[in-house]
């Protein structure tokens, strides 16, 4: 019978986990094995005869051992017991780890990650199929909880896009559907700024997709300067094709109006002919509109030159005042009645070194578009204030405007611009307006001319309410110097302009070039000193070094070159403009010149105009240098 | 009466122009030329174009100055090719008498010969 009950346990421990339990193996098991075998009763015992005086000796020892076998066997199963609990957690391989050893090692392993995905500065989470969070980094914790509380099984279009069900689904839906990894960049419905998300399928064991792992990066910092960039890449690339269409303006311009002088100078003689013969009336019509064209294209021509800087005009100190109200009376009367128009000259003491007849075009070329941006009805107001800590970008030029200006500025209550043409509207040939109704050279013309005057163009504009464009121009004299805003500039053609008041001192050792320069200059209304020996070029120089405004000076004389006396005389007057008159045989180039500090350089054979032109344009740049 | 251009077509129509206004006319095709025949015949008037291959305008206009003050001078442009000076302007300082810039209308043009020559439209010499 004890056989049988104790069979179970013995079978167990022979079995499977047996391997594991060397304690039983060793004590517990062979010792209830023999108790049991000499136990009274039992078949062993009746062989060995009942009564003799061996007999009780075994009976007593078999007692004692199995006294201590049966201690040994409950302190045994109490141990097995505890044993059994900790081997069902422990793999094979980590037979000898007990069980809150293994806890702690997974808990740290945990932390240890959870530490890692919480360093991530983006927002992750990991989701399941469904598109449920199940665990989320630090960061969208911290960002999200305190919207939504506990992010932990919410949706995470409601995270990113405000509903569960957003139209159209964010790009990282389909990776739920089986699509391989994406990643776009792109605005979100609940953070502002710029994101690149992206999603990462998530798959089980065995391969199947599970869920996904999203992405969340903040990227507004690079997106904006991004921006930035390209805002000043296209800038820069508006800036060069005003400048290129400029110079290729100006450039045919002179050729344009040489063909158009014979095309419309023979087509005026013809009219003439044709009205002293019986030549038949259609020819005399047609000859005129011949003239007429001729008469438009000259006109373009004169937009066209506008534009491109090529007008200079005739500068002079000016009131602005009187020019903007007499502007104003002139739009007046071709602008409706149902049109109301305003105009504040404010303090009319404002002054502007320009050109009138061509401010005066900007003025109404402005005053023009106001108008036919309005269906016959609306408001036109023309200001002239001052603007002071200007600090902005012409929306023409696109260079940077700051400091103090006059400003004239037309605003109208019409159509608005669009901001997709805004970057054209200064185009040359650029029009909204019907055919026939608009050459799209108006505000061409007002970016050439504002510019020619130092000035630049701002412009505000919202489509449906109207546009205001503001024309900065630098201050003129009076308002510079008693403000103190920047040096006072003289008209370009007053008498004390750079010519007849500058000396020059023109060194040539051949002495009929230096002559001919000399009287060139002369006749130009300079004052000339000409000597032909540098050597005592320099020391009339050293003798009186303030005496001269400007030197023009041949490179290859004898003694001292037209550079070694450069040299020299700038290391006194470090400001002295010299213009350096080279051969192609001599050894100095451009750079080298004025690398030295020369400031202008001719290369021989050149023309008076070029030497005219290259005085003009040293004098002028020195007299915006000087104080 | 002297005209001094480079392009053949404005040449032969002014030219034609000022002989239909009973003028007896020079041409040459720059400044070199046009000095050449200025020194040589001596004519009333010079009416130049400034920009010109070989010799501009402005030095043959320097050269008749240095000369003399009192040839009369028109002196025509139809631009400045966009180097961003004027040569007209130019011109003036150098002692023309007239600018013109063109094209320009056959008015411009014999109102300035006449003002400069005293002749009315038929050649006749004003008193």
């Amino acid at each position: 019978m004890k056989m049988i009950t104790i069979n179970p346990f013995v079978t167990r421990l022979r079995q499977g986990k047996g391997s594991q339990l060397g304690y039983f193996d060793r004590a517990l098991y062979p010792g209830v094995i023999v108790c049991l075998s000499f136990a009274p009763g039992s078949h062993a015992a009746d062989s060995a005869g009942a009564g003799s005086a061996i007999g009780a000796m075994l009976w007593y020892g078999a007692v004692v051992l199995l006294a201590v076998f049966a201690v040994a066997f409950v302190v045994g199963l109490r141990r097995y017991r505890g044993q059994r609990s900790e081997l069902d957690i422990c793999s094979p391989a980590q037979g000898g780890v007990k069980h809150h050893d293994a806890e702690e090692a997974l808990r740290a392993v945990d932390e240890a990650w959870q530490r890692s995905f919480d360093a991530l500065p983006d927002f992750v989470c990991i989701l399941d199929i469904n598109g449920k969070i199940q665990r989320a980094n630090r960061p969208l914790i911290e960002r999200f909880g305190p919207i939504y509380g506990n992010v932990i099984g919410m949706d995470y279009r409601e995270i990113y896009c405000g509903t569960a069900t957003p139209n159209p689904q964010p790009p990282c839906a389909t990776v739920l559907l089986g699509s391989p990894a994406v990643s776009v960049e792109t605005t979100l419905a609940t953070m502002d700024g710029w994101y690149k998300v992206s999603s990462y399928p998530l798959n089980d064991g065995q391969g199947h997709l599970c869920g996904a792992v999203s992405v969340v990066s903040d990227i507004s910092e690079r997106k904006r300067a991004q921006v930035e960039r390209d805002q000043l890449q296209k800038q820069l690339q508006q800036a060069q094709k005003m400048e290129a269409i400029g110079q290729l303006t100006g450039g045919i311009a002179h050729d344009f109006n040489n063909i158009l002088a014979s095309v419309m100078g023979y087509s005026e003689l013809a009219i003439e002919l044709s009205n002293n013969c019986a030549a038949s009336p259609k020819l005399h019509g047609y000859l005129q509109e011949i003239y007429r064209g001729g008469e438009r294209a000259r006109d373009l021509i004169v937009q066209m030159l506008a534009f491109s800087r090529g007008s200079k005009g005739e500068k002079q100190v000016m009131p602005l005042a009187p020019l903007v109200k007499e502007a104003a009376k002139m739009m007046r009367s071709t602008i409706p009645s149902s049109i109301d128009m305003t105009v504040d000259v404010g303090n009319e003491s404002f002054t502007v070194l320009g050109d009138p007849t061509m401010l005066h075009q900007v003025i109404l070329n402005l005053c023009i578009n106001a108008r036919d941006a309005m269906d016959g009805k609306g408001r036109i107001a023309i200001g002239l204030h001052r603007a002071d800590n200007v600090d902005a970008v012409c929306r023409s030029c696109h260079g940077v405007v700051a400091g103090a200006f006059v400003e004239v500025s037309v605003e109208d209550s019409g159509s608005g611009i669009s901001p997709t043409i805004m970057n054209r509207i200064f185009d040359p040939f650029f029009t909204t307006k019907d055919t026939g109704k608009g050459s799209g050279m108006g505000l061409s013309m007002v970016h050439g001319i504002v510019h020619e005057h130092g000035g630049h163009v701002l412009v505000r504009s919202t489509p449906g309410e109207g546009s205001t464009f503001r024309v900065l121009l630098p201050m003129g004299p009076s308002e510079a110097t008693s403000t103190g805003i920047g040096p006072a500039r003289q008209p370009a053609d007053a008498p004390e302009s750079h010519t007849s008041s500058r000396h020059v001192l023109v060194v040539d050792d051949e002495e009929s070039v230096a002559n001919f320069v000399g009287d060139l200059l002369g006749g130009y209304g300079y004052a000339v000193t000409v000597m032909s020996s540098s050597q005592q070029a320099m020391e009339r120089f050293k003798q009186t070094p303030a005496a001269f405004d400007l030197v023009v000076t041949d490179q290859t004389m004898p003694g001292l070159t037209g550079v070694e006396m450069a040299q020299a005389m700038l290391a006194v007057r470090p400001e002295l403009p010299i213009v350096l008159c080279t051969g192609h045989s001599d050894r100095v180039d451009a750079e080298y010149a004025l690398a030295l500090g020369i400031r202008a350089y001719l290369t021989k054979p050149f023309t008076m105009a070029a030497l005219l032109r290259k005085l003009d344009e040293v004098l002028s740049e020195q007299k915006e240098m000087s104080p | 009466m002297l005209v001094v251009d480079d392009d053949v077509q404005f040449r032969g129509y002014l030219s034609e122009l000022l002989d239909s206004h009973g003028f007896r006319v020079l041409q040459a095709a720059n400044g070199k030329e046009g000095l050449e025949i200025y020194r040589r015949h001596h004519p009333d008037l010079v009416i130049t174009d400034i920009v010109m291959p070989e010799e501009e305008g402005i030095g043959m206009i320097w050269n008749i100055r240095r000369d003399t003050t009192a040839m009369p001078i028109i002196a025509i442009s139809g631009g400045n090719r966009g180097y961003g000076a004027d040569y007209l302007r130019m011109a003036t300082r150098l002692g023309v008498n007239a600018t013109l810039a063109k094209p320009f209308s056959h008015r411009d043009l014999m109102q300035a010969v006449q003002r400069l020559l005293g002749f009315d439209r038929q050649g006749v010499k004003d008193e």
